[in-house]
């Protein structure tokens, strides 16, 4: 709907413009009674709400249709607007730490140094090759571009999945204590997870592979009987399990586009 | 770019959805009482608190790991009522956030919770942290919390991915206990299995209206119950359609 | 004897040891990898297959075993590769593998395979490209024109695919069920991480997916099927004995579970 505006300094006072008139209107919003304030922020949700399902249920290419791509813009606008405040809030908590010295300074220290390194890093990275370092030439890797891979693929990525190899172990925890036959139905939990867990390894596998792929002794195979279990058993839990959620989600989606449902917004 | 179509039925289902959940809101409005059946672990709130307050220890809430939609908003709204009751048995309570928007909505939501127990001046602002929008960051950071505040209670309400078993056992190992609801179905297995109560399925879209009992949001759960009863009663009738019935009635339902 | 640290500990090892000993393991496919490596092995001479690589670093651990086995086969096939994704890292994961492969198999880029890159924009970009691929992505991930790269001119709409492979972590497979399965009939199979299998079972189930991978499970049957072994099958070993550890400890729970209720009863 709207094309990107070429010349730098108009997108910048319009940039200008619309941030002074986006506080004016918050300053305003603010200024009103609480009861006003509801009622403006309950209207406001309920009219933005409506452009999409009226643009969806308009059957066919509609005169709401050129908005769609401009409307996500805008939502994604709004919530860079946000962004920085996370950023704040480690800088407030963290910072006090270090200026209290806590016991949790060394933590606090450790995200600050990270953080910097990391931002500095990147930032060099894409606007500053150059800087306190040689110049890279083409085809040459440059010292930030360096910084930055040593920094997310050398530490970021490896920690990420050393985090995530926990669940090996969490998951061998939580089966040892799960998985007790207390039970009709926790016995057949148990028996439905070795069958899986076998069907899911190449010994289990093989325990059964001895016996042919066709006739009626097909279902004495672990993998056919689990893709059985999987499909005509698991599956349709899930589906139904899903149904009722999203039915659920329309529910509360209806209550809070039109206000209904407040309490996520003031509280209780 | 895709819309509805209107030869078929799919285009006006969520309309019926909505009426029969708009039918519900009119039925509590006017005064009819409602039944919803009893969730035990939103009954097991009260009592978690509780131990939170004996033990001396702070409550931890994970309102999981997604952003601005609709299981977080319901997310934030359980962390209203829970807060209401931390600061009525003048409990800390902690929350980590893995979205700044979130992070904004739950200083607001648990500020105005504690003000209204009258505990205002318990609200601690650092008690609401922002940690990471990245997965395993957010984890890290959350089991180190529990760690180091040794969390009596801990629940997880909202979207959660493979972190959920991560915070869940590390609950575990700390004793505390556990109050987990999610929509998400391939998480509900590792909540059940390291979770003291787990809220399933669409039982977490009626936990707001369980808590606080309002007449709109009861009608609105009871509305949804009447309308997943509906779409069944429709999916066993165009099955028998398609497998039963002579042709001549399945051409009258072609259009669905 | 069998408290928390004694379980993290019979992991560490059973995950531990089988890296460092010579061990073998005997792969069984299980039907939907033996539907995924039949829907590649039937694909006609003159049409393409279509890599959706919809998957980061995060997951790379198990979508890039599966991508590298089905590039493998299809190269060994001659079969044109057009690679894209919806994901970031995606294409640019691929592309590294199919360039180690493209020296084995002879295959040059531009003649055999092609790679669009990072495709924005969801559902309705995939609806675009099944309609017209220069029309949607013009140039390729380098910004080389289309009409420079010789594959692409027998490769232009959806009906020059004759499978559209796509490896994911996420659940992003009803976009590609909505566009090329239910609008152009192009076939689909997946691979995915083993966390997300039990929700694409459904799929299976009804037809619109026509194979399945799941994890590294399915990676390493898949190089059983295409008889080249490699870092899914060694990857494999230790998951194997990870498995089987859980299910003892599994056992061994209940033995004691019933050993208890026993003596109570005794001692009654």
């Amino acid at each position: 709907m709207f094309q990107p505006v070429q010349d730098r300094w108009r997108n910048v006072f319009l940039c200008v413009v619309a941030f002074v008139a986006g506080v004016g209107a918050l300053a305003l919003l603010q200024s009103l009674p609480p009861a006003h304030r509801r009622r403006l922020t309950g209207i406001v949700t309920f009219v933005v709400g409506l452009y999409f399902p009226l643009e969806f249920f308009y059957p066919r290419h509609n005169f709401l249709t050129p908005w769609r791509d401009s409307v996500s813009e805008v939502l994604r606008v709004l919530a860079a607007f946000a962004f920085g405040l996370g950023a704040v809030n480690l800088f407030l908590i963290h910072g006090r730490h270090v200026a209290r010295r806590t016991p949790n300074l060394i933590f606090s220290l450790a995200f600050f140094a990270g953080f910097f390194l990391m931002a500095g890093a990147g930032l060099m990275n894409d606007f500053a090759k150059g800087f306190l370092a040689a110049e890279p030439k083409v085809g040459q890797l440059g010292f930030w571009e360096a910084s930055y891979r040593i920094l997310f693929q050398g530490a970021l990525l490896p920690l990420t999945s050393t985090v995530f190899s926990l669940l090996a172990f969490f998951i061998a925890s939580a089966a040892y204590r799960a998985f007790r036959a207390r039970t009709l139905e926790a016995l057949l939990l148990m028996v439905t997870s070795f069958l899986v867990m076998l069907a899911n390894v190449p010994y289990g596998l093989t325990v059964t592979s001895f016996l042919p792929d066709e006739g009626i002794w097909r279902w004495g195979r672990i993998e056919n009987l689990v893709q059985w279990m999987m499909t005509q058993i698991n599956a349709p839990a899930m589906r139904a399990i899903l149904f009722g959620v999203w039915v659920g989600a329309v529910g509360a989606a209806l209550r809070i586009w039109l206000s209904l449902e407040r309490t996520f917004v003031s509280g209780p | 770019m895709e819309h509805a179509r209107p030869d078929t039925i799919y285009a006006y289902l969520p309309w019926i959805v909505a009426a029969v959940i708009g039918g519900g809101l009119v039925l509590a409005q006017a005064g009819r009482s409602l039944y919803i059946r009893r969730l035990p672990a939103i009954d097991a709130i009260e009592e978690a608190v509780g131990r939170a307050t004996e033990m001396g220890r702070p409550i931890l809430f994970v309102p999981g790991l997604a952003g601005v939609d609709v299981p977080t908003f319901q997310a934030v709204a359980i962390a209203g009522r829970v807060a209401r009751l931390a600061a009525a048995y003048r409990t800390r309570l902690l929350m980590p956030v893995s979205n700044s928007v979130i992070f904004t909505m739950a200083e607001q939501v648990l500020r105005e919770a504690y003000a209204s127990a009258g505990g205002s001046e318990l609200f601690r602002p650092e008690d609401i942290r922002f940690l990471s929008e990245d997965q395993f960051a957010f984890a890290s950071g959350v089991i180190g919390l529990m760690n180091r505040e040794r969390i009596a209670t801990a629940f997880f309400f909202g979207n959660f991915a493979a972190e959920a078993l991560i915070l869940a056992e590390t609950g575990q190992s700390l004793g505390a206990i556990q109050i987990a609801g999610t929509p998400s179905t391939l998480q509900i297995p590792f909540f059940i299995a390291a979770c003291d109560f787990t809220v399933i399925g669409e039982e977490y879209y009626a936990v707001t209206a369980y808590l606080t009992r309002e007449p709109i949001l009861v009608g609105s759960v009871w509305g949804q119950d009447l309308s997943r009863i509906t779409l069944a009663g429709l999916i066993f009738l165009m099955s028998a359609n398609m497998w039963w019935l002579p042709e001549w009635i399945k051409s009258f339902f072609s259009f669905w | 004897m069998w408290g928390r640290w004694g379980v993290y500990l019979l992991v560490a090892l059973a995950i531990t040891l089988p890296m460092v000993l010579p061990v073998r393991i005997r792969m069984v496919p299980t039907p939907p990898v033996r539907s995924f490596f039949r829907m590649v092995e039937q694909i006609p001479k003159g049409k393409a297959l279509m890599i959706a690589a919809d998957f980061d670093t995060g997951t790379e651990g198990e979508n890039g075993p599966q991508v590298e086995a089905v590039l493998e086969h299809a190269m060994s096939r001659k079969i044109p590769i057009l690679i894209m994704g919806t994901a970031i890292q995606g294409p640019e994961l691929v592309q590294s593998y199919a360039e180690d492969l493209a020296k084995k198999y002879d295959y040059r880029y531009g003649r055999d395979f092609v790679n669009l890159g990072y495709l924005p924009g969801g559902q309705p970009v995939l609806e675009k490209l099944g309609r017209s691929i220069w029309q949607t992505k013009p140039t390729d991930y380098q910004g080389k024109p289309l009409s420079q790269l010789p594959m692409m001119r027998r490769v232009r709409t959806a009906k020059d695919i004759a499978l559209v492979a796509e490896f994911t972590g996420a659940g992003v497979l009803p976009w590609y069920i909505q566009t090329f399965w239910a609008q152009f009939r192009v076939p689909l199979a997946q691979g995915c991480t083993g966390i997300i299998g039990p929700e694409q079972f459904p799929y299976l189930d009804s037809g619109q997916l026509s194979g399945l991978m799941t994890g590294l499970t399915g990676a390493a049957q898949y190089e059983h099927l295409i008889k080249a072994p490699k870092r899914a099958y060694r990857r494999m070993i230790p998951q194997n004995f990870a498995h089987i550890t859980v299910i003892v400890l599994i056992v061994l729970a209940n033995i004691r579970l019933f050993a208890e209720r026993a003596r109570r009863l005794r001692g009654r």
